[in-house]
Order: C-alpha cells, then structure tokens, then sequence
C-alpha cells in the first residue's frame, strides 16, 4: 500500500480538489490569517531571494493554485520523481530481504527525470529593504535577513553555527538577543538567530532534519513586540547585531557555547525519524553524520576563527527587513524619518540599560524611500 | 536510487522517501505543483485504493503517516513508523 | 507487547519523608536523561479573583533566580551542560523539563532543586516577565482557536477555575506586575514537596538517581496549603456563543459537552476517548462525509481531554462556507446523539482500541517522549500505573458501555456551541 500510494498514485479529481482547497487555505487562512510570525518568515525569504527559484513560496500563490490542474501535477510527478534523484533511509528491525524488495518497488520510476539545471546564487542584497505588511493584530511580527554562501559543508559552517547559538539559540533562554531583549526589557516572548532555513520554528523547541536547501540565509527572529515599541525594538535588534559584528564573542560566551553545541547535537537524534532524516540531509549536503561533524569541526575551532567567520560572513546593513501588524504606514515614515523611539518600562531600569536605549532609540536605519513598501495582507501570496 | 540502511532489533520500521526536486522546479506560472504532487502521493488514493480506504487500513495499527511538506529542493514523503510484522 | 500493561518499561516509585515523589525510569536509550519536574499546580488552583494566568506566569519567575544562580549563572551553567529545556503550564499541571547527555544529570539536578526551594528575584525582574507573558498572549492572539478556547471556558464554566485558560484572562494578565506579594504566596504554596514528582527517563540507574535526588532535593520543606477549587454546579441547560473575528478566516464551530474528570477507576472517560476518535477521526464517518466527500470541513477533531476534574468533551470542526456552519453543528450532534442511540459495530470499537494501543507504544520511542507522557499521567494519579489501569479500562469497554455514556453526558443540558467567523471590523 505504501509504495502503491507513491508509484501508482490515483489521480483523482475529488482528491486533487480537496488538497488543494488544503492548499489555498494554507496559504490564505493559516498563514496570512492565523500566523503573523511564519508569515514574516515566508515572506523574508520571497523579499531575499527575489527574482530566483526561492522567490516562490512552496505552495505557490492562491491564483497559481486555482489554475492548476490533475494533469499538469500529474505531468510534473513524471518529470521529477525519478530515481536518480531518489533516497530511500530504511530503519528499525525490517526484515532480511526489505531492502532489496524496496528497490525492486521503486525500479518502476524512470531513471532520469527533467534536467533540473543549475540553482543560481542568491542575489545580492546591497541596500536595506523595508517590507510591512499591513494586518489587524495585538503585536508586529518582525523577521529580518539577508543571503549567506555557507551551507553544512562550507569550512565556516560549524563556526556560524556556534555563532548563532551564541546569539540567539531557538527557544533557549540563553542567547544575547534572549537575554538583551526579553530578560532585560521584556519587550516580546523571545528573539532568536539562524544561519539555516528554520520552518515552523514556533511549533518546536529544536532544529528538526529534512530541511536541506541548496542555499541559505542569515535571519533573526523577534517575537511580537507591542506596537509602540515595534520601531526600538527594530533598532535594538540591529544594535545587537552590529555589536556582535564588531566585537565578536567573548572568550567565557564562546566556551559556554561550545560546550552547550557539542553536547546538544548529541540530544537532536531522538527518534529514529530523526536519525533517517538527519542521515538523508548529510548524505545531502555531502558531511559526516550531522553530530560528529558538528563536534569535530567545534573541536578545532578558536575564538579567534568565530570571530572572524562572523566578520566575513555576517552584518548589519543590506538587510530585508519584515514586519507584519497594524499601522505599517505610520511605521514607514517613522523609519524612513528616523524619529525617535523612546523605551519606557514598568519598572526602574539599571543604568546600563537606560543609557543604551539612549543610543538605541536614536540609532539611524538607512532605507531609500523606493525601498521601503507596505502592503495589504491580502495581497501576499494572493 | 540511493538506498540509506540503519538496521537495528527495533520492533519498529521507519522508512523515509525523499525526492530530490521542489518548489524551486515549479514551472512558470505552476506555482504550487510540487507542493500538489505530494500531497497527491501522501494525502490521496493510490490507483487501486481510494483514500478513505487507506485511512481505514492505517488507522488500527497506529501507523502515522506524515506529509514532511515542501521546499525547494527537497521533498519528504511520507516518513512512517509502524510495527513489523508479528 | 502485553495485553494488559501498555506501560512496558520497569520503573521505581520512591517517596521521600518530606513529600516528594520520585519515578525512575531506566531506559534502553545510551547516553541521553530526560528529568520532567511536575507540580501539581496549574491554572486550576489559581482559586482567588483576579489571578487568573498567575500559575503560567510563575513558570515564566521560575527563570528568574535564586542568591547562589542569579538568572545569568543559571543560564550559564544550563547552557554548559548542553541540556535542552523548557516549560509549559496547562490547566492541571507545571512541567519544567530538561534533556541531556548522562554525565550533567546531578549538575542539572542540583540547579534545579536550588531554583526549587531557594527561587527569590527583585520587583524589577518580576515586573519584567510580566511584560513578556503579555507578549505571549499577543503572540498567540492572531489564532482564532485559542480565542474559541478562551470564550468556550468562560461559557461553560460559571463557579470552577476551568472558566479561564491557562493564560488567563487579558485583564488580569495586564495587572500581573502589580501582583508582587502575591507572587511569593503562590511559590509559598505549590511549590513545594507534596505537589511535586521528579520523573527521570534514561539511561540511569535507579539507586544512583535515588541518592542524587535525596542528596539535592531532600532538604526541601513540606508546606501546608490546601487548594480547594470551586466545584462547578451540574449543567442548567444548552449555552451558546458566538466570536465575530477582525481578520480573515474560514468559520469554526465548536461543540462541547460536560464530561467526567480523569479516572482510571471508572470506565466513563475512558469511553468517551473511545467515542472521540469512533466519531471524529480520520477514520469516521462524519470525516468521510464532511472532509473528503462533500468537502464542507477542512479540519476536525474531538478531545475529552484529561482533567483532575470535571471538563469538556470538545469537538471542532472548521467549514469552509459561512452558509454550511449550521449543517455541520447538526451533523457533529447527530454524530453525538447517535452514540446514544444504536450500539456501535465492535469491529469498529476494536479498532479504534488497537490504535490508541499503538499510538501509545510508538509514541514511547525515546526517552524523553517516556518522561513527558508520564508527566502528563503524574500530574493526574502521580504514578505510572495509572496508564496501566487506563489502558485496561478501554480494553474492557463494550458498545452497550459506550451507548450509556453517550446518553449521560451527550444531552442538551450539557451543551455548549461556540461559533467564529470573520466580522466585527
């Protein structure tokens, strides 16, 4: 039954209407309805690689949904789902003899698919792009990034990992912009970093596998953040990123993390899901079994090397920057102004705080005002 | 075909099916046709089997089935424990 | 797998004197501990007026320090250890859970039973999270279901705590940093031996895990406080209401019933999780009729959630067309209703009980997934055994069982419809 749902697919009509149905509201109900922060992210990674391949989110748009057909998925399952470009990860207690029947079961496919052609390199993103999306809601959803060229297997990959980490591990408490943003100021429920693709982040506590991606980028995340306070919290993430640029991390930071990546890798491996799904990515981007790459490749690493990997490869201007909430308008021009944003808490600050949010809620974002759009919700991925 | 095998004396089977190809190989002005396919494979009937009757065979053994989703370059098929036989 | 025990792992139950409970699980996973810390506190004990979402925001304080691990020292030597944890708050229950490799268990341990017994941060740090918990109730606030929760609790419940979610109610949230002193009553009272019970899954030895725990955990001091939480009045007949929602949705409708608490003595619960999934999985009926032919419902499900006490017995469908929410709310009470009715086929009952059976036991893969399913069980019965004897009340359910379930609890008085569709702007 299983390989039959795979190699003899039904193509029905009432099923095909279903799932796409599934597939509209996908986009249109979950996501620009309900997800204001999986939205920010989606439509970080269009405004990022706009004009190549990754431009297009994964389920299209609602228009090109509704103008497909049983024939044309049909036609693109017989062109891509070819054996050469097929790997099957087998676990657990199968029987001698699966492994073979398994390949006889999938010799049905053809040898070859379409030419795929090359993946071109991202595109270069010089100047700061600002891209609100205006929507009824409590808090602004706010994702900024920009293309990186190191994927699993790039020297200074384990480097940007320990530097993310070090910066904003997901979900943990323990990153510089946890620590700066939510324990410090409260402003929102967490702000993390990441140099890989990370889909459904606020549906799960750790990095999942059979994510792979040819190309990747550098994005933060910051949670919700209340309206009048959207503009800091903005600056303050950008504050912090540039301080990590410039300084790098110190040696206590880049011991803790050390130890906490080369540990943690061991703990991501729960299930036997997650085994297959991280040996299909290795095998993918072509390392060694995900956690002995990871330790090996922190083993050798100086804090000297992080800091200039994080140099090389991170910055803080020539950014996409996305906020999803209400008031995107007025939000523009106090950006494009650069008007002042003071901080006020709830409660006496040290002083340490209160004179960076001095600096902080003057900090200047260059963005060109052709650069700088708002759009209905409605319209994205419409 | 790229066939990963980690045998264990787990009474469990998992299997993973993952094609090299995604969003990024929609053809013009077909966005959303990889994301169609599988949910086609992972979600539909087979040629001899309707939908409803492939939930009714999974259901009892608690097999779970899920549609990994997909990316541009990668899409998971149906990830799937279930008991081996006996 | 046996018939009888669906909880295959040995465990030790130990009580120490001052209250506290530990359960031990030694599991066939290398190198990797799972410790699950459950306190029998949720936001059912938040009793008094106002203090709604407190239980929820106490985890939240828990991450904020104590005289020997201020919160960047606690964070500090959790970070070295590589463990990943976190915390989660529900109706029954406060979890706070950390996973990692064997050689850092007792470190863990011990920052965990100093934050346990010796948690004390200034007003600054406290008024501080209160402003995050607000973040999290904006972060959720853009998904419909969680309003449908909010307004389905405080419709079906006039006297017990389950009236609000675990978050609480906005006003209330929007107080918390005035609640200070209150916020030391509350770590005063639960957070303590008696409600708490210290799971441990994996690769461990159970005297080892017993002597660390005495070593840590044993000096904490038993208190004294009894939560008596309103008991809730028996149902005055059918309630509804309905949310007009700001932005774009499809339409939802929820149906609930009073049901029973958790029990693993009586079979009532047990066949009203029975019914959950004969009624509304994948494999039902009214699925096959809503979502894959007809197509009117893109999303279904039921829950008879377990509660310490007295809860609902949820369904939610989501419909597609505005003009098609009636028919759905009619056919999810006709489903309801039919329980009660006509014996169900016992080919079917047997199959739903053969995939509860499965689901359990695959779910079991690991340890961690070992420790927080028992969490969930502990913080009902406090023992591993409840699974056991819950596992074997649904193996003895008949269809005749199943029909005077459906009749006690499935009747108007019960009731309670929540609708939401987009509107109000």
């Amino acid at each position: 039954m299983f390989s039959g749902m795979i190699l003899d697919p039904g193509w029905r009509q009432d099923d095909f209407e279903r799932l796409r149905d599934d597939a509209v509201n996908y986009l249109e109900v979950a996501l620009r309805g309900q997800n204001d922060e999986e939205l920010a992210k989606d439509v970080l990674c269009s405004r990022v690689y706009a004009g190549h391949p990754y431009e297009r989110h994964n389920a299209g748009t609602a228009s090109s949904l509704h103008a497909l057909t049983v024939a044309r998925v049909k036609e693109f399952y017989l062109a891509q789902f070819a054996q050469e470009n097929l790997t099957i990860a087998l676990g657990g207690g199968f029987p001698a003899g699966f492994e073979s029947r398994v390949r006889r079961d999938f010799a049905v496919l053809p040898l070859k698919g379409r030419n795929q052609g090359e993946l071109p390199a991202a595109p270069e993103v010089r100047a700061n792009e600002l891209y609100l999306v205006e929507k009824a809601a409590r808090g602004v959803a706010i994702s900024l990034g920009f293309p990186i060229g190191v994927t699993r297997g790039h020297a200074d990959f384990p480097a940007l990992l320990l530097a993310a980490s070090a910066l904003g591990q997901h979900r943990m408490s323990s990153g510089r912009l946890f620590t700066r943003m939510r324990q410090l100021r409260g402003l929102n429920y967490g702000d993390y970093a990441y140099i890989e693709h990370f889909p459904g982040g606020m549906y799960t506590l750790e990095p999942l596998p059979n994510v792979a991606r040819r190309r990747q980028m550098f994005q933060l995340w910051v949670r919700p953040v209340d309206r009048e306070y959207a503009h800091f919290a903005l600056r303050l993430a950008l504050h912090e990123l540039e301080r990590f640029v410039r300084d790098g991390l110190t040696p206590e930071e880049f011991a803790r993390t050390r130890s906490f990546l080369s540990k943690y890798v061991n703990l991501l491996l729960k299930t036997k899901l997650a085994e297959l799904g991280y040996a299909v990515d290795s095998d993918f981007y072509g390392t060694a079994p995900y956690p002995e790459y990871v330790r090996a490749g922190l083993r050798e690493l100086s804090l000297e090397d992080v800091n200039a990997a994080i140099r090389r490869h991170l910055r803080w201007e020539g950014l996409k920057i996305v906020m999803v909430g209400e008031g995107m308008t007025e939000m523009r021009e106090s950006i494009l102004a650069n008007r002042e944003s003071p901080m006020t808490y709830n409660s006496p600050k040290p002083d340490e705080i209160l004179a960076e949010d001095e600096v902080v809620m003057r900090r200047v974002i260059q963005v060109a005002p052709e650069n700088a759009v708002v759009v209905g919700v409605e319209q994205v991925f419409a | 075909m790229k066939v990963i095998a980690m045998r264990d004396g787990s009474p469990l089977v998992t299997i993973q099916v993952v094609f090299g190809t995604g969003s990024a190989q929609d053809p013009a002005g077909q966005g959303g046709v990889a994301w169609m396919a599988t949910a086609m494979l992972a979600s539909g009937g087979s040629r001899t089997l309707t939908y409803k009757q492939i939930l009714d065979a999974l259901f009892p053994i608690g097999a779970r089935r899920s549609f990994g989703g997909v990316l541009p370059d990668v899409q998971r098929d149906d990830p799937r424990s279930w008991l081996a036989a006996g | 797998m046996g018939q009888h025990d669906v909880f295959a792992y040995e465990y030790e139950q130990h009580d120490f004197a001052n209250g506290l409970r530990l359960i031990t699980v030694p599991a066939p996973y290398p190198e990797v501990v799972s410790l699950y810390i459950v306190v029998q506190a949720g936001s059912r004990n938040e009793v008094e007026e106002g203090r709604s979402g407190f239980a929820h925001f106490f985890e939240h304080m828990m991450f904020r320090g104590t005289p020997e691990y201020p919160p960047e020292r606690y964070e500090a030597v959790m970070q070295e250890t590589g463990a990943s944890s976190n915390a989660y708050t529900d109706d029954d229950r406060t979890v706070y859970h950390s996973t990692m490799t064997k050689e850092d268990f007792e470190r863990v341990l011990a920052v965990e039973a100093d934050r346990f017994q010796n948690l004390a941060y200034p007003l600054e740090g406290f008024q501080t999270e209160a402003l995050a918990v607000l973040g999290e109730y904006n972060k959720d606030s853009a998904e419909p279901v969680n309003k449908l929760f909010e307004v389905l609790r405080d419709t079906a419940f006039d006297t017990h705590t389950y009236k609000h979610t675990t978050m609480g109610f906005l006003r209330d949230i929007e107080r918390m940093p005035q609640m200070y002193e209150y916020s030391r009553t509350f770590f005063d009272r639960f957070y303590r031996p008696e409600y708490t019970t210290l799971v441990v899954a994996g690769d461990v030895r159970a005297d080892e895990v017993l002597a660390q725990v005495e070593r840590h955990w044993g000096g904490w001091v038993r208190g004294s406080y009894e939560c008596m939480v309103p008991v809730e009045p028996p149902p005055g007949g059918a309630r509804e209401a309905h949310i007009e929602w700001p932005t774009y949705t499809l339409p939802y409708v929820m149906v609930a019933q009073r049901a029973p608490a958790f029990s693993d003595e009586s079979s009532e619960g047990a066949a009203l999780d029975l019914i959950g999934f004969l009624g509304f999985s994948e494999s039902s009926p009214i699925y096959e009729r809503l979502v894959i032919e007809e197509q009117s419902v893109d999303l279904l499900w039921a829950s008879n959630a377990d509660h310490v006490d007295p809860y609902l017995f949820t369904v939610m469908a989501r419909v597609k067309e505005k003009e098609r929410v009636g028919a759905v709310r009619e056919a999810v009470l006709e489903t309801l209703c039919g329980f009660a009715e006509a014996p169900v086929d016992g080919q079917l009952l047997a199959n739903v009980k053969s995939h509860l059976r499965y689901r359990f036991a695959l779910g079991l893969n690991n340890s961690e997934a070992i420790a927080s399913t028992l969490a969930h069980y502990v913080s009902l019965r406090r023992t591993p055994e409840t699974t056991n004897k819950l596992y074997r009340l649904y193996e003895a359910v008949t269809p005749a069982d199943l029909q005077a379930v459906a009749a006690k609890y499935f009747g108007e008085a019960g009731r309670c419809v929540i609708t939401l569709w987009e509107g109000g702007r």
